[in-house]
């Protein structure tokens, strides 16, 4: 049967393992000593008390914490980082509707040429989506804080609201289109809110890490656009290996900082997620056969 | 400075003290009407120590559980003293008012 003191032990599981290992006996040694005689289970305000010093020392975030831990610089490198992978994805799409266009001008029947499916229907009505991530990328690199926050989250929203259910042409495009961006958007929308500044994202990164990154998204526009790949031989190749080799070297140079780390995690997450709802897709598809 | 900060200061500085002396006497010190739960002493202490208002100051065995005791480290005097001193000046702005009112003087007419 479980005592008193087994019950608050239970209880204390709730602080970190650190504040335990320091401060469990002696805690253990008030709670009973304060316990009225006879207790065999602790009162619910005890209870919630011990809950809620234990959620605060595991959530707790000082200004000092969270500097230490590096997120201000994470929050000024996302604030740098974000436009220029917004910036790339607006002039792939551009790239790609003015070849659309001159395609239809052509009278050329895209559907066949362009596999994967560069409707003009889909294009265009994309447009007024990416105009505003590409706004709110300018905004930040303009270095217009408040705008760019309103700007981006009224674009995230949109992007997000709007874009998965113009003409699906399969689950990596949508969520290239509408989660990656719309995840950007709102990053950036929070990072520039809280960044010390674009100076001290160039001195964490360094000027030729941010020439690098610069060069890996100008690269990354011809990589992601159809443009190369109709009207050379070689296709991607070339941008593709380009984007690989300057966003490496610039992702090493991001790796060097504790809040480089950070803003690498974050700005992961939108890139990764057109690799997730492939997996999720697939899942899905082999859930499916397995089922019939 | 919030009550129990400033009571935790208090009982500290009447000498180190373990968790439950501190209990103890911050009830003593508020006449009863504050006793602190064991939760919020700890997360107390743990932003004190952080803050270096206080020090883990020695620790002894009890019927084989150990006691920490905490001290008042010098930060913590001094702000416990600038505190004090604070509400020493609004504690007597205050009577000194209430002593000016009329009616506490027996006028009888309205304030």
């Amino acid at each position: 049967m479980r005592t008193l003191e087994d019950r608050y032990r239970r209880l204390l599981r709730w602080y970190p393992a650190e504040h335990r290992r320091v401060h469990e006996d002696e805690m253990l040694g008030v709670l009973l000593a304060t316990a009225e005689p006879g207790r065999s289970r602790p009162p619910f305000s005890e209870a919630t008390d011990l809950i809620c010093g234990g959620l605060w020392l595991r959530f707790r975030y000082t200004p000092e914490r969270l500097r230490r831990a590096g997120w201000p610089d994470a929050a000024a490198l996302t604030a740098l980082l974000a436009p220029l992978l917004l910036l790339a994805l607006t002039l792939r799409y551009a790239l790609d509707a003015v070849l659309v266009a001159r395609l239809a001008e052509q009278e050329v029947v895209l559907v066949e040429i362009v596999p994967g499916g560069l409707l003009t229907f889909d294009m265009f009505n994309a447009a007024p989506a990416w105009l505003a991530a590409g706004t709110a990328a300018v905004l930040a690199l303009a270095g217009l804080r408040r705008t760019t926050a309103v700007v981006a989250v009224a674009a995230a929203v949109f992007q997000m609201v709007t874009q998965p259910w113009e003409g699906g042409t399969g689950f990596v495009t949508m969520t290239l289109r509408a989660v990656t961006p719309g995840l950007l958007l709102l990053m950036l929308a929070a990072a520039v809110l809280v960044s010390p500044g674009p100076r001290r994202a160039v001195r964490l990164l360094g000027g030729t890490g941010v020439g690098l990154a610069v060069v890996a998204a100008c690269a990354a526009v011809l990589a992601g656009s159809r443009l190369l790949d109709l009207s050379t031989p070689l296709g991607n190749g070339p941008p593709l290996a380009a984007t690989a080799v300057a966003g490496a070297a610039a992702g090493v140079m991001l790796l060097r900082s504790a809040g480089g780390r950070r803003a690498a995690v974050v700005l992961a997450v939108p890139l990764a997620a057109p690799l997730l709802m492939l997996g999720w897709r697939a899942a899905l598809l082999l859930g499916a056969g397995g089922a019939g | 400075m919030q009550e129990p900060t400033f009571l935790i200061l208090t009982a500290l500085a009447g000498g180190s003290r373990h968790g439950y002396g501190i209990i103890t006497d911050v009830e003593r010190i508020s006449g009863g009407r504050v006793r602190l739960r064991a939760g919020t002493l700890y997360a107390a202490l743990d932003r004190l120590q952080g803050d270096g208002l206080i020090a883990a100051d020695r620790e002894e065995i009890v019927d084989g559980r150990l006691r920490r005791y905490y001290a008042l480290t010098d930060t913590g005097a001094e702000r416990l003293a600038t505190e004090a001193e604070r509400l020493r000046a609004r504690a007597e702005l205050a009577t000194r008012r209430l002593a000016a009112l009329p009616r506490l003087r027996g006028d009888g007419s309205p304030a």
